[in-house]
């Protein structure tokens, strides 16, 4: 196209004009056309995630540094925007009980050098909202060994009543008495007692061996 | 008879309560919000504190809880050390536990419903605390 524009040029007695014009142009056309498609692509991005009320998106390793921070700014956004307590609070709770939840359980991880420091986890988290409501989404890698027992735990809760929940909870707080645990077995009764609806959840076999689990929780 | 085991005082931090642990004097108190990055580094110390304090057979004691926001694994911790005070009354001690809320959060209200019930010898008056 350059080309044929150059000839042109060329007939038209314009060729020396023509010609410093086009490769100046030339030379900010380029990197401009990128640009252009890059903010492009990452704008589709951000207005996928805000057509769906999308708050927070985070996708990656994470670990509990991460949590602090993205807790933090969630707070503030949280009590900036919503003057409901109760609901303020729980849509706190279930971030953190999710982010908590990846940090412990995704099976896609990094292990750190030494012992003592805690390995990256990965997985995705979204918080946003629909209406009234608030969602917590989540996603990450389990073992395929460990699924079974997730889903079967995660049904028992979603075919109880709040009360059955409550229920539930009372009894996992005194459950292996003085022993204390990363949060195993009372996780998703915190999470399904403070929901507006029932908790969502799914999975899918993957190729690597491995079961993504996916976490919907409104509030 | 054992001995008291040492007072526990530590600021709040971002994702820690106020710890303020009396034993000469019986008064206890937790504060703030709790969600740690390991619940057995949180509170490990304090529970192995009260276990032995437990053993001192304290005539009196109270408990004020004052949390706005807890994760599930420190509602275990929560528990156990409820349990502790709960432990005190069951050998005769006069044990006061409270639970302050926050007026506009009635998940704290629940909670502290569902902590009371699990307590056996020891009652837990829960208090509402205005905003």
């Amino acid at each position: 196209v350059l080309l044929q524009v150059e000839i042109a040029g060329l007939r038209q007695g314009k060729f020396r004009l023509r010609l410093t014009t086009r490769r100046v142009v030339k030379a900010e056309m380029v990197p401009r056309k990128c640009l252009s498609m890059l903010a492009k692509s990452v704008l589709n991005m951000r207005d996928n995630l805000q057509n769906q009320g999308v708050v927070f998106a985070y996708c990656g390793y994470i670990n509990e540094t991460i949590l602090t921070g993205l807790g933090e700014a969630l707070r503030r956004k949280l009590s900036h925007d919503e003057p409901d307590v109760t609901k303020l609070r729980s849509a706190f709770s279930v971030f953190v009980e999710q982010m908590q939840n990846i940090i412990r359980h995704s099976s896609e991880m990094i292990e750190a050098d030494t012992p003592d420091v805690e390995p990256l986890r990965y997985g995705m988290l979204s918080i946003g909202k629909s209406g009234d409501d608030y969602f917590v989404i989540s996603g990450n890698k389990v073992a395929r060994t460990a699924a079974p027992q997730l889903r079967e735990h995660l049904e028992e809760i979603h075919a109880m009543d709040l009360a059955a929940i409550k229920k539930a909870y009372r009894k996992q707080l005194l459950a292996d008495d003085d022993r204390l645990s990363m949060g195993a077995g009372i996780g998703f009764l915190e999470v399904a007692r403070r929901a507006s609806r029932a908790i969502e959840f799914d999975f899918e076999e993957l190729e690597d061996g491995s079961t993504f689990f996916a976490f919907k929780v409104t509030v | 008879m054992s001995e008291l085991p040492g007072n526990i005082l530590r600021e709040a931090t971002e994702r820690l309560p106020k710890i303020d642990f009396d034993f000469g004097l019986g008064r206890f108190e937790i504060a703030g919000e709790s969600y740690p990055e390991n619940v057995i580094d949180a509170y490990g110390s304090i529970l192995d504190a009260l276990r032995e304090y437990v053993e001192t057979r304290p005539a009196s004691c109270r408990l004020d809880i004052r949390l706005t926001y807890f994760n599930s694994a420190s509602a275990k911790a929560l528990m156990v050390i409820l349990q502790r005070f709960d432990d005190i009354a069951a050998q005769g001690g006069d044990v006061k536990l409270t639970w302050y809320y926050d007026a506009e959060d009635e998940n704290m209200l629940e909670l502290g419903e569902d902590f009371g019930e699990n307590l056996t010898s020891a009652e837990m008056q829960l208090q509402e605390e205005p905003n």
